[in-house]
This record gives structure tokens, C-alpha cells and sequence, in this order.
């Protein structure tokens, strides 16, 4: 694994994306981490299939409440063909229920809204340590 | 069917008929009998005399013949006697001559008032003439005629006999027998079973038929007094079950209309909820931009720090400003998406306002627009989310009296079945290029303001267009639909004076009008 390491993003709202890259700007720009953002599941799905080979997602943060494809089938499908890739799920509703369809989905973690970016960037900054160690 | 009495008339006839005729029979053999016998006396007799005239004519003596027919009786009995020769000439003649012609061989004839005989005057096989008697039959018309008169009179007396015999008949068998028929009848004209069927009888059968009868009634008065009783019996029962099936209709109703305000309440609620949710979106964008703007001013006071010991790259610089540009674009998000969260707010406030059913001026419009919204975000904050184009055509500044909060609510059921609808058709046509379209327009006449909501869902199917105004219709899963939501809608717009109507085809698209009169007034209510 090499840096930067590449960062989905996949959220209805185009908001959200600019957000997410004005939190981690930074990081973008020392050139640790790349984002890429889609704003539903099967643009996601789409460039994995195209790009899985030249470009490696790390991780993937993605909504639940989504238009053509929920959150939830979107990490299904993602945790069962790319095996590699960190799944970090986030919603609105916090319900038990959620939680527990999104562990068996395959997330590893489970966000309720409003997102404490604080913590999306220590999960970042410990996986960029991460390759930072095994490069060295 | 004949008469009893026509019946025995009938048998009286043929029986006084029979004895008549055999009465006429034995007369007949008897009047017979009894010419036969007359002519054979007078012939006997005519032969004696014949016999005696013999003489007379063997001596041609006038005298034999005269001093013989001397002792005849010529008042009554012996009208003419003629002896005639062999030769046909008259030899000697007594009375009146005989006018009648006779053949040669006539020996008698017969008439009316006398009778006639010829017989030959023959002496040891030699014909010497003939003697030609004529007498009077006056003894045997009378005979005949008292033997008829008798004959008759005895028919007379048989046949006044069977008549009156007859009369006693009908008298002692029809008369009781009608009686009772009668009796029967007024029975089954006045249906009074307590009309008593007279005793007195004389024939046994008629009073055995009474008898029966009599039983048979009292019979049937143990049965009408059974179906009365039942009858009564019955009357109390539906009358049981009628208060039971009105007070059931009644809690029914009282039921029923508390689903409809449950589904007010639970359209309401789950509205809510996912609105309250969908606060949540906004509010992640708010709190993650106010994070960048709080970080900035540590930033700040970091580059100001440079900025004082000069000591800055022209990067940081560009940084700097970049920092600025995010800072700009972090407040421009915290602005939208504070109007958003408001605007989210105040929809559901609409929806929990309660100052119910009170009309007043709307500008119709602003109602469409926040029911559009409300269901927007909440159709957004479910499960299977779409994204839908959605097209406003409105005749601006539409403002009349309505009921804002019922209008509102309809709106919102019609839009949410419409969202639902298009969600619908997006999973079943999955992965193909459809997009889901939602036209409303709003348009006013001389009396009317319609408001069309057509969205290109799945369609309702012809036979279910109907059953879709019913209560409790619903083509939803438990627990996401009542079925309550166009009735409700319905009875709206029949409160605005106004219709409902639904037009739909499958799989292409459903549009719902509601009509409202223009004229609602505070008089209407
Ligand atoms: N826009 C629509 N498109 C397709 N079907 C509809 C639409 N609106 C209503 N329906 C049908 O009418 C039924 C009754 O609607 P409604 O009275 O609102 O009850 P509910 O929404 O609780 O089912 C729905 O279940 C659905 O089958
Ligand atoms: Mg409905």
C-alpha cells in the first residue's frame, strides 16, 4: 500500500462530498489521502469495476439513505467483492435494527447523523500511520 | 266439475227416463196382446156366425139370415152385417152398407172405432159366398185407453216420487254439505278460526265431514296460536338482534372514525419521524461546516503568527486564502442548510397545528408547495429513497377560503401515494432508465381552483380505480398503508363543495384532481 491512500465518499448530497474534502484538506494536501466521491452506489460500483486494478480504495464512508441503491445493499455487495476495502456506514436513524444490518453487511462501523468528523479523521490518520509503518 | 245436485238431477232423469221406457215397452206387448186377442175373438166369433149363415145361403132364405141376426145388438156392439153370394152379388145385409174395399184374402181390419172381418161361407169344401161383419172396437179403444191412462198416471206418480225423492236427497245431503263449504269459505275470507261449524246433522257422513272439519280447524287454531307464539317469539328475537347489529354498527362507526383520525395521527407520526430524521442530514452539514469555520480561526491565529515573525511561504499564503474559500463555502452550506432544517421544521408544525377545521384565505400555492416538500423529505428519509423530478405549473397568487389544514393533509396523502407509487415502479424496473417525474399544477376557473397531482408510478390497475375512495383500500403492505387516505381526501373535497378524481393507467401514470369551489364561505361550515 502505497500513499495517498484512496478514500470513497458516497452521499446523495454534493454538500456532503465538498465537506468531507474541506475537513481532510490537509490531508489531501500533504498528499496522505485521495478522495473520490460518487453520489450513489452504482457510480461507486461502476469505477471499482473499471478503475479496482489501477486505483485502491481503502476505505468507504457511505450513507444510508440513498436514491437507486441503499447504503446498506451498496456494502453488501462492495464487503463481498472487494474484501480489502473498510466499510464505515452512516444514517440518520440510529436504530438498533440499522446497526445490526449494517454489521452483517459487512460495515465496520456504524455512524448516526450528524457524523462526528472528528472521528472519521482519526479512523483516516490511523490508516495512513498504518501504511506509513508498513512502507518503512 | 258439476254440482252435486246437477248429479243426482241427472241420475233422477235417467232413472224416471228408464222407467218410462220400460214402462211404454210392457204397455206396448200389452195393447198388443190385447188387439190380438180382440181380432181373434171376432174372427171366432165371425166363423160361428159364418157357420150359422151357411143354411141362409144353401136355401137362399132371407128369412134364416133375418130371424139369426135378429139377437145381434145393433145399439152397441154389430154395426152392419153383409152375406154375399159366390157370384159377388149382396144376397142380404143388415145396418149400414160397408164402404170399406177389402181384398179377397183380408180376414179382419181393424180401425180406430171398429173393426171389420170377411170370412168365406164354405159347406163340404164348397164356397158358397162370404159374410162381412162390421162392429164396433169402441170397448177396445177404451180399454186401451184406461190401459194408457193408468200407464201414464202410475209414470206421473213414479216421477213425482223420484223428484220429491230427489228434492230430500239434495235437501239431506247437498244442503249440509253446503252448509259446511260456506262455512269454510267465510273462515278463509275472514280467517276467523273460531267460527263454529253447526252440529245438528241427520246423515252420518256429513256429520263425520263436519266432524274432520271441525277437527281440522281446531288443528289448525293450535297451529296459528304456535306460529303466533313463534311469530312473537321471532319479533323479539329480531328485534334483539337488530338493537344488537345497530349498536354494533354504531361502534363500528365510532371505529371507524377513529382509524381516520389513528390515520391522520399515524400518517402524521411517521411523517414526523422521518422528518424528524431528516433534520438530521442538514444538521450533519451544519455541525461538520461549523467544525471547518471553528478550525479555521485556529488556523488564523497560527498564520498570523507568521504573518508577524514574517515568516510565510507563498503556499501558505494560497493556503490562507484557499482557507477562506472554504470558510465561504462552509457558511454558504451552514446557510442553506439552516434554511432547509427550518423549512423541514415548519412543515411538520403545519401538519401538528390543531386549530382544526376552520375556514380561512390560503394562498394555495404556499399549501402545495409545503406538502410537496414534507413528503419530499420524508419519501427521502424512508427506505428505497428516489430522486424525482418534480414540475410546478402554477396559475400565481391563487388565494381563496378553504380549510387549510385538511387541504394540506389531503395533499400530503395524495403526494405520499404518488412518491410511493414512483418508488414502486423504480424497483420493479430496476436498472432500467426510468425517472421518476411528479407534475402539479394548480389552476382557477369562474368557480373552481383544481389541483393536479399526476406522478408516472405504477399506475392503478382499471378494476382497483373504483375500491381506491374506499376506506380501509389499500394495496400496501401492514404498516405501510391504512387504506384511510382517499376516503379522507375525498370527504375533504366534498367538504370544499368540490370533487375527487383519479384517473390512472398502469405502469404510465396515475393523476389525482381535487376540485375545490372557489366560494367556500364561513356559512358553508
Ligand atoms: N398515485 C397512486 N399510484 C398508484 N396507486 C395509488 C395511488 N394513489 C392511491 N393508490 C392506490 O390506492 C390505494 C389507497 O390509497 P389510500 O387511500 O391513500 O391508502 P393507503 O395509502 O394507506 O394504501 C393505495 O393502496 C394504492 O393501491
Ligand atoms: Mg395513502
Amino acid at each position: 500500500m502505497t500513499l495517498p491512500i484512496n478514500i470513497a465518499v458516497v452521499d446523495d448530497e454534493k454538500d456532503f462530498h465538498l465537506l468531507f474534502k474541506m475537513t481532510f484538506k490537509k490531508m489531501i494536501r500533504t498528499g496522505d489521502i485521495f478522495v473520490n466521491d460518487f453520489l450513489n452506489g452504482i457510480e461507486l460500483l461502476d469505477f471499482l469495476e473499471l478503475k479496482h486494478d489501477e486505483i485502491k480504495i481503502i476505505i468507504l464512508f457511505t450513507d444510508i439513505n440513498m436514491p437507486e441503491m441503499d447504503g446498506i445493499s451498496l456494502c453488501k455487495v462492495v464487503s463481498e467483492r472487494y474484501p480489502d476495502i473498510e466499510i464505515y456506514i452512516a444514517s440518520a436513524y440510529g436504530s438498533r435494527q440499522y446497526m445490526d444490518e449494517a454489521k452483517d453487511a459487512g460495515a465496520k462501523n456504524f455512524f448516526t447523523k450528524p457524523i462526528d468528523f472528528k472521528v472519521i479523521g482519526e479512523i483516516i490518520q490511523d490508516k495512513v500511520a498504518e501504511v506509513r509503518k508498513k512502507a518503512s | 266439475m258439476k254440482e252435486l245436485k246437477e248429479i243426482i238431477n241427472f241420475w233422477l232423469v235417467v232413472i224416471i227416463s228408464t222407467i218410462a221406457l220400460i214402462g211404454f215397452v210392457i204397455e206396448g206387448l200389452k195393447i198388443n196382446k190385447l188387439i190380438t186377442y180382440f181380432e181373434k175373438q171376432h174372427f171366432e166369433t165371425s166363423k160361428i156366425i159364418a157357420n150359422n149363415l151357411q143354411a141362409t145361403l144353401l136355401f137362399e132364405s132371407v128369412e134364416d139370415f133375418n130371424s139369426l141376426t135378429n139377437t145381434f145388438d145393433f145399439k152397441n156392439d154389430y154395426i152392419s152385417i153383409e152375406v154375399w153370394d159366390s157370384s159377388g152379388k149382396l144376397f142380404a145385409s143388415k145396418g149400414k152398407p160397408i164402404l170399406d174395399k177389402l181384398k179377397e184374402s183380408t180376414k179382419v181390419k181393424l180401425e180406430y172405432s171398429y173393426i171389420i172381418t170377411q170370412t168365406s161361407i164354405d159347406s163340404s169344401g164348397k164356397n158358397f159366398g162370404k159374410v162381412v161383419i162390421k162392429r164396433s172396437s169402441s170397448e177396445l179403444s177404451a180399454t186401451i185407453k184406461n190401459e194408457l191412462l193408468f200407464s201414464f198416471s202410475t209414470l206421473i206418480c213414479i216421477s213425482i216420487f223420484f223428484m220429491f225423492a230427489g228434492r230430500k236427497l239434495s235437501e239431506e245431503v247437498v244442503v249440509p254439505i253446503n252448509g259446511l263449504n260456506e262455512q269454510i269459505k267465510e273462515i278463509l275470507k275472514s280467517h276467523d278460526l273460531s267460527v263454529k261449524i253447526p252440529q245438528e246433522h241427520r246423515i252420518l257422513e256429513t256429520k263425520e265431514l263436519s266432524d274432520s272439519f271441525t277437527e281440522l280447524i281446531r288443528d289448525l287454531l293450535d297451529s296459528k296460536r304456535e306460529l303466533e307464539e313463534m311469530n312473537l317469539n321471532l319479533e323479539e328475537l329480531v328485534e334483539n338482534k337488530t338493537e344488537k347489529l345497530s349498536s354494533t354498527l354504531k361502534d363500528m362507526k365510532r371505529f371507524q372514525a377513529k382509524l381516520v383520525s389513528q390515520e391522520k395521527l399515524a400518517s402524521l407520526g411517521s411523517l414526523a419521524a422521518g422528518i424528524a430524521h431528516e433534520i438530521k442530514n442538514p444538521l450533519n452539514l451544519i455541525q461538520n461546516s461549523a467544525l471547518i469555520v471553528s478550525n479555521f480561526t485556529q488556523d488564523v491565529e497560527s498564520f498570523n503568527l507568521k504573518l508577524k515573525e514574517r515568516d510565510y511561504t507563498d503556499n501558505d499564503l494560497e493556503f490562507f486564502i484557499d482557507d477562506i474559500n472554504d470558510v465561504k463555502m462552509s457558511s454558504r452550506i451552514i446557510m442553506d442548510n439552516c434554511k432547509r432544517a427550518d423549512n423541514i421544521i415548519k412543515s411538520m408544525l403545519s401538519q401538528s397545528r390543531s386549530d382544526k377545521s376552520k375556514i380561512s384565505q390560503k394562498l394555495i400555492e404556499s399549501l402545495i408547495d409545503q406538502s410537496v416538500n414534507l413528503c419530499f423529505h420524508a419519501m427521502r428519509a424512508k427506505k428505497n429513497p428516489i430522486d424525482v423530478e418534480i414540475i410546478k405549473n402554477y396559475q400565481e397568487n391563487i388565494v381563496i377560503n378553504c380549510y387549510p389544514d385538511d387541504l394540506e393533509r389531503s395533499l400530503i396523502n395524495i403526494i405520499d401515494n404518488s412518491f410511493y407509487a414512483m418508488q414502486e415502479r423504480k424497483q420493479i424496473e430496476k436498472g432500467t432508465k426510468f425517472s421518476a417525474i411528479l407534475e402539479v399544477s394548480l389552476t382557477k376557473n369562474e368557480s373552481f381552483t383544481v389541483i393536479k397531482i399526476k406522478d408516472n408510478g405504477i399506475g392503478i390497475d382499471q378494476k382497483l380505480k373504483e375500491k381506491v375512495l374506499e376506506p380501509f383500500f389499500t394495496t400496501k403492505p401492514t404498516g405501510s398503508g391504512t387504506g384511510l387516505g382517499m376516503s379522507m381526501v375525498n370527504d375533504v373535497a366534498i367538504a370544499h363543495n368540490g370533487e375527487l378524481i383519479v384517473n390512472s393507467i398502469v405502469n404510465d401514470f396515475t393523476e389525482v384532481s381535487i376540485t375545490i369551489s372557489n366560494k367556500l364561505s364561513q356559512e358553508d361550515v
